[in-house]
């Protein structure tokens, strides 16, 4: 336990020292001031911007943009990725005859396709929620198949032999068992939602965090550009360390 | 002498190889085998001898490739809770804790909650988890796990319990000491046990008879009756004639090591 807390604090101790640097570094005017606005600074303009918001709308309204998006993307992709995954996994034919496409597409980076789900799909949420989807999908499908390859023969012959039916074995073994690499597949999906958030915001979005940082960089306004990519960072942190917390409860078994 | 459980006359088991370059491997060829109702089966035989295979057959996770298998006169089928495996890894499903993985079968075949309950407060009792119902398996030591799938198989109360090197991968300590709670459990259980070890002096201490198999293709050498009177104890080991028939069993062993 103490170690932990040791480690918590060296953890609390860097972000400190960052900020110290950061902010020392602004003093002695070792950075343009316009490139590199001091931590007090960027305190002023968020306390502005929630005051004032950015761009004619609240800014909680552009934080909230952009969640929706990702959320979105990302239940779209768990809600039809774990159960297409799962049977992929169960069924070498089926993915015999999915392997080939999705090794294809896996390497192509998402951002590659934004212009063209923007002419598929319009300049609205279809097309960002689509990217977004479309690449956590792939995520969360070759997890979930992996996960449920990799369960033990020892455990399904053990249920087996209890005399568990088919489905019985699908329900009560083949997915709890599978339930680390789902867990895997869920934090890595929301990685790349939030991450795609901001691409698919880059083109023709009127809010969200890309939104502000695009527009804020045009004017040349540095410190509200700083405060979108902070957000930004906070909030996928925070998603995180929700998911982690989750997983930690749903695979309390594995004794870590 | 008890009637016939488990009857197996000219089995045969073939592996094809995985490539045209691979040849077949021949387990077991011509192998008989007759295990009696509550009859404690001990198999020895040198390593890759087919052990294995044949308690797989007897499970119904394989099929022979030729001959006969029976239990009770009928033909063994796909694996089934009659038959429940105590396997050599700790089989436990890690997201359950003792008391459901001890009970998980008989749930899903629908046994009566009451009963159940019951019969699984017995045995745990008896095996020595009674404070460990709501332990997960990651909690517990290597010892504890081969307890919780021991009482597993008590509570589906099968017709044999096939036990595959169980204790293989214990410390010798904890061996002796699983070795009593087996004596003891089948003391008051009765079940058929069919065990497969590479222990002489386990399936001496443990058994009814010591069915000694052949090196690769597996046959029946011997069957050999281990005549100490139970209940069995430890002290066995220091009796002449245990040495003696230990002695024998491990001669007949080298003489399938060394003809190569």
């Amino acid at each position: 336990m103490t170690r932990i807390a040791t480690l918590r604090w060296i953890s609390f101790g860097s972000v400190v020292a960052l900020v110290t640097v950061w902010s020392i570094v602004s003093w002695l005017d070792l950075a343009r001031p316009d490139a590199l606005p001091s931590p007090l600074k960027l305190v002023h303009t968020f306390v502005a911007m929630i005051g004032e918001g950015y761009g004619g709308s609240p800014l909680l309204k552009h934080v909230g943009m952009s969640v929706m998006r990702a959320l979105s993307g990302f239940l779209a992709a768990v809600v039809l990725g774990v159960p297409f995954g799962i049977l992929i996994g169960r069924h070498p034919v089926l993915s015999a005859a999915v392997a080939p496409i999705i090794g294809f597409f896996r390497p192509i980076p998402p951002i590659a396709f934004l212009t063209l789900f923007v002419f598929y799909f319009g300049i609205g949420e279809a097309s960002k929620i689509g990217l977004i989807f479309m690449a956590a999908f792939w995520y969360v499908v070759l997890n979930c198949a992996d996960g449920v390859r990799a369960v033990p023969e020892l455990l399904i012959r053990a249920a087996e032999n209890a005399g568990l039916s088919k489905r019985q074995l699908f329900f009560h073994i083949i997915i709890p068992a599978s339930m680390p690499s789902i867990m895997t597949a869920l934090r890595a999906a929301s990685a790349i939602s939030w991450t795609l958030v901001v691409a698919s915001e880059l083109l023709g979005a009127q809010a969200g965090l890309g939104f502000i940082i695009l527009d804020a960089a045009q004017y040349f306004n540095i410190p509200a550009t700083f405060i979108g990519i902070i957000l930004i960072g906070s909030i996928g942190l925070m998603w995180e360390l929700a998911l982690s917390y989750v997983q930690r409860h749903v695979l309390h078994w594995q004794g870590r | 002498m008890n009637a016939d459980l488990i009857i197996a006359r000219g089995l045969r088991k073939v592996y094809p190889g995985r490539s045209e370059n691979d040849a077949p491997t021949l387990a077991l060829e011509a192998f008989d085998l007759r295990v009696a109702e509550h009859e404690v089966a001990c198999i020895v035989g040198p390593s890759g001898c087919g052990k294995t295979t044949l308690l797989n057959l007897i499970a119904g996770f394989e099929k022979p490739s030729e001959g006969e298998l029976t239990m009770r006169g009928k033909p063994v089928g796909g694996p089934g809770p009659e038959r429940s495996v105590v396997f050599q890894q700790p089989a436990l499903f890690p997201w359950l804790n003792v008391w459901d993985n001890v009970t998980l079968g008989p749930r899903m075949r629908g046994v009566d909650g009451n009963k159940l309950a019951a019969a699984t407060e017995r045995v745990l009792a008896n095996i020595g988890l009674e404070g460990f119902k709501l332990h997960f398996p990651y909690q517990l030591s290597g010892g504890m796990r081969q307890r919780v799938q021991i009482a597993r198989v008590l509570v589906a109360s099968p017709d044999v319990i096939l036990m595959d090197e169980p204790f293989g991968s214990l410390d010798a300590q904890t061996r002796i000491i699983m070795h009593e709670v087996l004596l003891r459990l089948w003391a008051e259980y009765k079940p058929t046990i069919f065990f497969i070890t590479h222990d002489v002096e386990e399936a001496l201490i443990l058994g009814d008879h010591v069915y000694v198999m052949s090196r690769r293709p597996g046959r029946l050498k011997a069957k050999i009756e281990v005549p100490f009177p139970r209940p069995r104890g430890y002290e066995l080991i220091g009796d002449p004639g245990f040495a003696a028939l230990r002695s024998k069993v491990v001669g007949m062993l080298r003489e399938e090591w060394e003809t190569k």
